[in-house]
């Protein structure tokens, strides 16, 4: 009676999902095993080739003091500094992981950070797979400049940006607007950000 | 004349502080220190308004990013330009068009320290700088006693 007609099919099933969860596990595990031989191999190609090897990041929360009063600045007070390893030039992530910002002056309990939208923000960035830009800050809008025409850009195309000496990709946002001008030399871009919250309190500095 | 000058430096100080704390985030498109300074300006004689002008502008400059003291410049002239116009157009109507034109400077001035030209934004900037004005002057008239008369 324990085995009933109506249980024996859930059991099945169970067994099936646990073999499919089995193979699954051993795939992966096959796959990490490929992925740590391949990382060796590229470990000892970089030294052979005398790369700089890839630095490993750290994360550093910090919460905002105060911003800048005036509404022309996209500046920020946070509460972290050379105590802590801030230093300038280290670049600031939201809760999504989406690129908000960079140091611009340390102090030993305190940082000022610049974020992605002050007039006076600006970073080389990457659009989709093969284009290469200058983002610039905005407060109507960010802007990507200096495209070249042979570039090819697409309307939503993720904008992003590596780390120097990392293999990590921060994203920032997705385009929205093409000006293409062929008059001119280079063409620009619109782009939508990807972080949206207007009030902000807490943000990750990557060290 | 000492409660009327402590109720103008905590007023400008708090709206100072609302500016450094952005309790609406970047939501909010209005500078209050700069408003503040324009009611100032706007209902007490130049020597207090030039004073206050010159104090919140060293501290907003204090507390800002740049290097340049930007913010003691534009208030002072702001001050000085509101007295100004006071004194040559008298009418009821001249408050409107003084508040504006001081928005408008206030606007030309700060786009052309960021080498930018905002649009979007200082639209933005007008209309909701405009209904903050309006609830400083609504909230601070009764308590600095200064007649609606000379308000409206």
């Amino acid at each position: 009676m324990l085995f009933s007609d109506q249980r024996l099919p859930a059991i099945s099933q169970n067994s099936k999902r646990i073999e499919n969860l089995e193979k699954n596990n051993l795939l992966l595990s096959l796959e990490l095993k490929k992925l740590n031989i391949l990382e060796n191999e590229n470990n000892k190609l970089r030294k052979a080739l005398d790369f700089r090897t890839e630095k490993n990041i750290n994360i550093v929360g910090a919460d905002i003091i105060s911003f800048d009063p005036s509404s022309w600045r996209r500046v920020v007070l946070i509460n972290t500094g050379k105590n802590e390893g801030l230093k300038v030039g280290m670049y600031a992530i939201d809760y999504n992981g989406y690129l908000i910002g960079r140091i611009i002056a340390v102090k030993n309990n305190y940082s000022r950070l610049m974020l992605i939208d002050d007039p006076e923000f600006n970073l080389a960035v990457f659009i989709g797979n093969d284009a290469l830009g200058m983002l610039a800050g905005g407060l109507d809008s960010l802007k990507i400049l200096y495209i070249d025409h042979s570039d090819k850009i697409n309307l939503n195309d993720v904008v992003w940006f590596k780390i120097p000496l990392t293999a990590y990709p921060l994203y920032i946002g997705r385009v929205t607007k093409i000006n293409e001008n062929k008059e001119n030399l280079f063409f620009e871009v619109e782009v939508k950000s990807f972080n949206s919250n207007t009030l902000l309190n807490k943000v990750f500095i990557l060290k | 004349m000492r409660e009327k000058n402590l109720k103008i430096f905590f007023t400008l100080l708090i709206l100072l502080l609302i500016d450094l704390l952005k309790p609406f985030g970047y939501s909010l498109f209005a500078e209050f220190t700069f408003l503040g300074i324009v009611f100032i300006a706007m209902n007490y004689p130049f020597r207090i308004a030039l004073i206050y002008s010159i104090i919140f502008g060293y501290l907003k400059d204090a507390a800002s990013t740049g290097n340049v003291s930007f913010s003691i410049f534009e208030f002072t002239c702001v001050a000085i330009f509101i007295h100004y116009f006071l004194h040559h157009f008298r009418k009821k109507e001249a408050k409107f068009f003084i508040f504006y034109g001081a928005l408008l400077f206030h606007l030309i001035a700060n786009n052309l320290y960021i080498h930018k030209t905002q649009v979007l934004f200082s639209i933005f900037f007008i209309i909701h700088s405009s209904v903050i004005f309006l609830l400083i002057n609504y909230i601070l008239s009764p308590w600095f006693k200064i007649p609606r008369a000379e308000n409206d």
